[in-house]
């Protein structure tokens, strides 16, 4: 719960935990509902990268971009390879559902800043997500995986995801 | 950084295999053959004592791209994907410290022997 709570703080999914929407727990979430979040996640900060090349003149912004396409590819090439591997197909679920959603939210906000607030805006979010998506797959994913090369796989990705949030941190710092 | 070019100097190797990564520093004409491995993030050895004309392998082990590129960009890799790897040559002067393009983070160092 405290997980679901940071990415709310964090301004990168609004799960709705009560009335008529109630996702699941991330930890109730079996292997491939796992990873379909994971590929999600790393489908979303992609699409920021894009959004960042697109708007971005920052050299130092347009370089996380670019390294954020580059690393979040690979790590989901490795994914799709290990699936089909294992015969397997990621399943779809609310959580996933709701990442893209507000995903798409933050696209539309970020999409009518220009210069430095659009350098500063994903700066931020770059850090915030990447905390709370790290926080997500270390403690909640992690643990519960079953498979262990998914979760092989899953504990290199994070070793990347870390380094881009300290990367995030030094950029966010270097805008102050 | 003197006589030190990319063309001249880099040698892109290819794809690498896992059979040879754990291979230790040869003699080879009198000069070393060293190999770091790009793992978890990080160059290992981060530290490598080396000589002119000895070479340094650097093979990527990370599912993540790298590169291996000198601190003031003298000298560089090139983009090493998963299993990559390339081979530098030492020269006499050549800048010591070098980082990832990619990573800035993750640092190591060629010290003269």
């Amino acid at each position: 719960m405290n997980h679901l709570k940071a990415i709310l703080f964090a301004g990168i999914a609004g799960f709705c935990l009560a009335g008529a929407v109630q996702a699941q727990e991330p930890a109730e979430l079996d292997d491939l509902e796992i990873a379909h979040v994971a590929y999600v996640a790393d489908n979303i900060d992609i699409r920021y990268a894009h959004l960042a090349l697109a708007i971005s003149d920052n050299p130092d912004i347009r370089a996380f971009a670019e390294t954020m396409i580059r690393d979040h590819t690979a790590v989901n090439e490795q994914a799709l390879a290990l699936l089909a591997k294992l015969g397997a197909e990621a399943k779809d679920n609310a959580l996933s559902r709701s990442l893209l959603e507000n995903a798409g939210k933050l696209i539309d906000e970020m999409s009518g800043l220009r210069g430095a607030a659009f350098d500063k805006r994903y700066a931020e979010n770059e850090l915030a997500y990447h905390q709370a998506v790290n926080d997500l797959v270390e403690n909640s994913f992690i643990p519960n995986i079953e498979n262990a090369e998914v979760k092989a796989l899953f504990e290199a990705g994070l070793a990347i995801f870390k380094t881009h949030q300290g990367h995030a941190e030094m950029m966010v710092g270097k805008l102050q | 950084m003197s006589g030190w070019t990319r063309r001249s100097a880099l040698r892109l190797a290819g794809a690498a295999f896992a059979a040879m990564a754990r291979r230790p520093a040869q003699a080879h004409n009198g000069h070393a053959h060293h190999r770091v491995e790009i793992r978890g993030l990080k160059f290992v050895p981060d530290v490598l004592t080396v000589r002119p004309e000895d070479t340094v392998t650097f093979v990527n082990r990370d599912i993540a791209p790298h590169t291996a590129t000198a601190s003031d960009q003298s000298w560089d890799t090139g983009t090493l994907a998963r299993d990559a790897e390339a081979t530098i040559t030492v020269t006499a002067g050549m800048t010591q410290a070098y980082f990832c393009r990619f990573h800035p983070m993750m640092k190591g160092e060629l010290q003269p022997g």
